[in-house]
């Protein structure tokens, strides 16, 4: 195709409207992110400037270390704990909160309040609760003469109190998204079902399901990526540990930059990161997306 | 009188560049004074302080400073609080990248070798040597942990050590002397047994011994036991290139630590020291060690009254253990010009004042720098307030001065420390033998250290 002057100056008309957002974009997003490649190269001096080249030698060293396969493996977990069971408890109360009762909004703002509140006091509330000597959660439990686990000292539970909380702090999200996703189904189509016969668990199977399609692959996509950027809750509750049952790749991140000032490593685990996301979200563009169904 | 000023600033900035010309922070003997602006530099009228002081201890910052901007008419110190002692490190690195860093930086006492090695610090000698300023009533502990190469990089702030603190209620309950605390580890572990109480259903109500897992205490442990951290005199005769605590001091310490655990009487609340502070203070916990700077929290808050001893040390007392000093120090930065280092050094030496030592001690709890500060009245009142407060003066004092008792000094402490804390967790939960933890924390900061020195010649 070649380019008339008309598709030209309607590029350059373009560009004027998108120019304030690309600005943004160039020097928040896109700056940093050839800066972090650049200094991925490199070994870098206590105060972050370059000391001398590295080639590939971080990348290396990053894949060859025990702790970045760990880092791996918890980020997994953390994914995994975190992400289906948000978005099915999610959708579960938001099923429940689209019925028409009296007074339903008030149930609705209590259920998506967590909206409002941010990670940083929903972990700290959380860590109050899971406290190793003085949790409010295993006293609650002991009342009714269960001996709760501890919760931030085994590494197996930790990385489950972890994702807690994160299911706790995202699931205000998760209900209103899909909320506004149920209020979008037409009544007619479950008027249709009804009159072919189908009931309740079908019904939802059949209609309500591929019908918030969209909005469960966003919050899929979404979420997904939450996750693997998750550091509040970890910084607060468990600063990584421990032995590492909690250090994802973004807490690593952290600690290699802004504990070890090792930059240089910290921008290449940065890149690597970085294609994991860019890759687990075209997978799920490529493959999950097939399933659904946009009106 | 603004042209004679800058004037004078600009004869001093020529001064101070051809001073900085020398050998910088060099071996003993050298008289660094040509490093500091001229004396006759006109201070800044205003400079930034960043701190990382919360709570009480925030308070008491702006009350100092409050109290100097109202001294005198020429200088206004405004502090600025930074977060942690690691934000404010880390921001520090950005802002000396976009020339925006104070004019004096508090930093925390394991940022020493990292501050050194950042080379954007003037030398607290400098001045020291220029003014002649007078350091004999110091306390040589703090002094000796602050000095590299017998030079004063920074002056020491706010000065701590980790103490025992125990319950002196529970003590009487279960008949233990309530003024004699237990100073070995045996004698923890046989403490914390009879502290030690369980309910009808076998739940502990009580642990005798709740230590949270802090790097730092590992640290004191190895110097109470005589014991040196890092190798090259714990990294102050030269650059450390190794860690060295994985020996029989250190595999006693975690040995102890497992036991007391398994047996039931230790408890562990983890890193968290918040946590592991108020499990003490309701009573949870009958003895944990903590740092001096919690003295005020445990006094006012804890509902029984609350007993000091002596940092545990092994059953046969080392000869050359003691303990070493925490806290935090004042670093003038380089890049800022030389009006506001000069209105820096006044400011130092406004704090380091007796007076304003002996209030910062009743403010906080921290012990005053230099000795003569315990003569003035805020000091004086304070210890007859909390005489518990003489234990951790005394412990720093009974400790002999050598290359264990000053402390480490390590390009990677931070990293260090975190990495200690994974090594105890790792024995406390039985996923490895003590041996075994030691080894593979120091091969890993080992290779820390490795990289870190090449990057930081």
């Amino acid at each position: 195709m070649r380019w008339t002057r008309r598709d030209l100056r309607s590029l350059g008309v373009g560009l004027v409207y998108l120019a304030p957002a690309l600005f943004i974009f160039v020097v928040f997003v896109f700056i940093p992110l050839g800066r972090t490649f650049y200094l991925s190269l490199f070994h870098t001096r206590v105060t972050g400037a370059t000391s001398s080249f590295a080639g590939l030698d971080h990348y290396i060293d990053l894949l060859t270390s025990e702790t970045f396969r760990s880092g791996l493996t918890a980020t997994g977990l953390f994914a995994v704990y975190t992400v289906p069971i948000g978005i099915i408890l999610g959708l579960v109360l938001a099923v429940l909160l689209n019925q028409r009762l009296r007074a339903i909004n008030v149930f609705r703002t209590m259920m998506a309040s967590t909206i409002a509140i941010s990670a940083a006091v929903g972990a700290l509330i959380w860590l109050l609760l899971f406290s190793p000597s003085l949790g409010l959660l295993n006293y609650v439990l002991s009342l009714v003469g269960i001996r709760g686990p501890e919760w931030l000292i085994q590494p197996t539970i930790a990385i489950i109190a972890v994702s807690i909380t994160t299911i706790w702090l995202t699931l205000g999200t998760n209900i209103i998204v899909l909320l506004a996703g149920l209020q979008g189904i037409p009544e007619e189509i479950y008027e249709a079902a009804r009159l072919d016969g189908a009931r309740g668990a079908r019904m939802f199977t059949r209609i309500t399901v591929p019908m918030v399609s969209p909005s469960l692959f966003f919050l899929l996509v979404v979420d997904t990526i939450a996750v693997l950027q998750a550091f509040t809750q970890i910084h607060l509750l468990t600063r990584g540990g421990p032995v590492d049952a909690t250090r994802t790749i973004v807490y690593g991140i952290y600690l290699d930059a802004f504990q070890n000032f090792q930059f240089g490593f910290a921008s290449a685990e940065s890149v690597v990161l970085f294609t994991l996301v860019l890759v687990l979200t075209i997978i799920q563009f490529r493959f999950v997306e097939r399933r659904v169904h946009y009106q | 009188m603004r042209k004679f000023a800058a004037l004078a600033l600009g004869l001093s900035m020529v001064a101070a560049a051809c001073g900085g010309g020398g050998p910088g922070g060099g071996g003993g003997g050298t008289d660094l004074s040509a490093q500091a602006p001229g004396k006759d530099v006109k201070p800044a009228a205003k400079i930034v302080w960043w701190h990382a002081m919360t709570g009480l201890n925030s308070d008491a910052v702006n009350k100092m400073v409050a109290a100097y901007n109202k001294s005198q008419n020429n200088i206004t110190v405004e502090a600025v609080f930074q977060g942690t002692y690691d934000d404010l490190l880390s921001k520090l690195n950005t802002a000396l990248a976009s020339n925006a860093a104070p004019a004096i930086a508090q930093v925390f006492d394991i940022g020493q070798r990292y501050m050194y090695d950042s080379k954007e610090v003037l030398p607290m000698q400098a001045f020291i040597d220029r003014d002649k300023f007078d350091t004999s009533d110091f306390e040589p502990a703090v002094l000796n942990y602050y000095k590299y190469q017998d030079k004063l990089q920074s002056m020491p702030f706010n000065a701590s050590s980790s103490i025992l603190y125990y319950n002196k209620d529970a003590f009487k309950e279960v008949g233990l002397d309530p003024e004699k605390p237990p100073t070995t580890f045996s004698e923890v572990t046989e403490y914390a047994k009879k502290l030690t109480k369980k309910d009808a259903s076998g739940q502990t109500v009580r642990y005798g011994f709740g230590p949270s897992i802090y790097g730092w205490f590992f640290e004191q442990w190895m110097a109470v036991s005589g014991q040196l951290y890092a190798d090259n005199g714990n990294g102050r005769d030269d650059r450390a290139t190794k860690v060295v605590y994985n020996n029989a001091a250190g595999k006693a310490i975690l040995d102890w630590w497992k036991a007391g655990l398994d047996g039931g009487y230790f408890n562990n609340p983890g890193i968290d020291n918040p946590g592991s502070q108020n499990a003490f203070n309701a009573g949870k916990n009958a003895m944990y060690v903590e740092s001096t700077a919690q003295m005020r929290n445990h006094i006012n808050n804890a509902k029984f009254p609350v007993g000091t001893g002596f940092f545990p040390r092994p059953d046969n007392k080392p000869k050359d253990g003691g303990n070493i000093i925490g806290g935090a120090s004042l670093y003038i930065m380089k890049s800022r010009p030389p009006a506001e280092q000069q209105a820096a050094w006044e400011f130092v030496k406004y704090a380091m004042s007796p007076l304003t030592q002996a209030q910062w001690q009743a403010d906080t709890g921290y012990y005053p720098i230099r000795k003569s500060a315990y003569n003035e009245a805020p000091s004086k009142e304070w210890a007859t307030k909390y005489p518990q407060f003489l234990t951790a003066v005394n412990q720093i004092r009974e400790a002999p001065q050598n290359r264990m008792t000053n402390g480490a000094v390590l390009g990677v402490f931070s990293q260090a420390r975190a990495r200690t804390q994974k090594m105890i967790e790792s024995v406390l939960l039985g996923q490895a033998t003590s041996q075994q933890a030691l080894d593979a924390a120091v091969a890993e900061v080992n290779d820390a250290i490795d990289k870190y020195n090449k990057a930081n010649k």
